[in-house]
């Protein structure tokens, strides 16, 4: 009897050990990631303190309810579909999910999903381990957006250049195989306007190229008025527009300390997109002003212009465009420039738009 | 070669808005005398207003269009977007080629998914290989 005792105590301490291992890797597992398991229905019958944590709904919440409770409707029916397909068929299925936590916030998983099987390896309950990836992920889309923008900058910039370039290669073929002088005159006038066209395009790619490089740019302090006197000089308003009417009211803030060649970039992209897209039903009215609010100095730069319609050309207003030929004025880089400078310092600029109405910029100096 | 041994094509449209290029094309197809009659239009809403309008005079419809892609008011994706709509109604050949100055794969994949785009040119425009874009068209 006593041996016997002794082989139950012997098998007692063994599981016993079994079962504070099996506790301590629960534990680990538990305080590294987000558990949850269903039954085979997807019915949540368990989860962790991490996944209410990062689903924020509390365990009441959640349990009985289906797993669809944080689909973020990000994936495509396929993908949850091969997902139960596998899982159903005991297989363990691994990928990275987006879900939706409870205030509407989006989360980004890396799941491994294994089913339990029964003793006919038929699955009865599913368990999920995932793991947060969501600073990652949104890393990695940031990249992806960058380089499909950088990509597209590629082709724009590469479509622009060609465009004269090409007439170019062209023109002086034909001056060479010609042996007519008048005939070699007159093609040698047509090298004039690509000439100037691919001058100006690549003038502006540089521009737009430098800000990247300007983080260290020098801010000086500058006086609003005299930067729109001096943008209007530049532009010789007074002489070829003289019938344009520019008022400014820069009483609340009358300086700014700032680069100085990106506010002028400002005023002048500006202003020369208010004269390029002017009514002609109309006498163009221009209307500058500077004020505080949200802690930051602002711009409003309005025009009772041709208006855009926001629906259509909105996304596209401050993007690289290809360019059009007979609009000599547009080399499609000089919103791009002027976003891409004041974001460069910490700002930002919208615009509000009525067709027909006119065109409001709205300038943000100072994110912060 | 004398002409009447000659074919040569009836109506070329040159859809672009650089007038540099418009000179170019047009002085090469002068020399080249393949062409009978070559109608320049600065946009796509100009050749296809043009086109709708003669739609049912069959010598007036062209036998070969050149087009750009980038051009205002109309562009080129718009142009044959409202020519497909016109087709069935069009009783003859034509031959479009695009002729851009964009080497964006997703520009030459769009076009190349159209059935009536015979060939995507990327700009130049060489003399050389336009002469080989009108024997081909010559062909169909």
């Amino acid at each position: 009897m006593l041996s016997e005792d002794s082989g139950k105590v012997q098998v007692f301490k063994y599981l016993e050990g079994i079962f504070t291992e099996l506790e301590q890797q629960k534990i680990a597992l538990d305080k590294s990631a987000i558990v949850a398991f269903t039954d085979i229905k997807g019915n949540i019958t368990y989860v962790n303190d991490k996944f209410c944590e990062i689903s924020q709904y509390s365990r009441e919440e959640l349990l009985g309810q289906n797993h669809r409770i944080i689909n973020s409707g990000y994936h495509e029916p396929k993908f949850f579909r091969n997902l139960w397909k596998t899982i159903a068929r005991g297989n363990i299925w691994s990928d990275d999910i987006r879900n939706r936590a409870k205030d509407g916030s989006y989360y980004w998983v890396a799941t491994t999903i294994v089913p339990y099987l029964d003793a006919s390896g038929k699955p009865y309950q599913y368990v999920s381990i995932r793991f947060d990836i969501t600073k990652q992920k949104n890393q990695e889309l940031e990249l992806m957006r960058r380089n499909k923008q950088l990509e597209d900058f590629c082709f724009i910039v590469s479509h622009n250049l060609r465009a004269p370039l090409s007439n170019l290669l062209l023109l002086t073929s034909m001056i060479q195989e010609s042996d007519d002088s008048e005939d070699q005159k007159e093609l040698i006038e047509r090298l004039v306007k690509p000439v100037h066209l691919l001058n100006d395009t690549f003038n502006e790619l540089v521009e737009s190229l430098q800000i990247r490089q300007d983080t260290e740019i020098e801010k000086v302090n500058l006086n609003f008025k005299d930067c729109l006197e001096n943008t209007m000089e530049a532009l010789n308003v007074e002489v070829l527009y003289p019938d344009i009417e520019v008022h400014h009211d820069f009483d609340e803030v009358s300086n700014l300390r700032y680069p100085k060649k990106y506010l002028d970039s400002i005023f002048q992209n500006l202003l020369s997109n208010a004269i390029k897209y002017q009514s002609p039903k109309r006498k163009l009215r221009i209307r500058v002003k500077s004020y505080q609010k949200d802690g930051s100095a602002w711009l409003e730069f309005a025009d009772n212009g041709l208006g855009i319609n926001m629906d259509v050309h909105g996304p596209k207003l401050f993007g690289l465009r290809k360019t059009f030929h007979d609009n000599p004025d547009a080399k499609g880089f000089g919103l791009f420039i002027t976003k891409s400078q004041i974001e460069a310092v910490g700002g930002m600029i919208y615009a509000e738009s009525t067709q027909g109405r006119g065109t409001t910029f709205f300038i943000k100096f100072n994110a912060n | 070669m004398p002409t009447d041994l000659m074919k040569t094509i009836d109506t070329l449209y040159l859809i672009d808005d650089d007038d540099t290029y418009q000179f170019i094309v047009q002085k090469t197809l002068n020399s080249l005398n393949l062409i009978n009659s070559i109608k320049i239009f600065s946009n796509g809403k100009a050749a296809i207003d043009f086109l709708e309008a003669t739609l049912d005079d069959i010598a007036k419809i062209p036998d070969v269009i050149l087009l750009d892609l980038t051009m205002p008011i109309m562009d080129g994706w718009q142009f044959l977007e409202h020519y497909l709509r016109f087709r069935p109604r069009i009783g003859k050949k034509v031959v479009i080629y695009v002729v851009s100055s964009s080497i964006d794969p997703r520009d030459m994949q769009r076009a190349k998914s159209i059935s009536e785009v015979t060939d995507y040119v990327v700009k130049p425009l060489s003399k050389s290989k336009l002469i080989s874009m009108l024997h081909e068209s010559l062909k169909s």
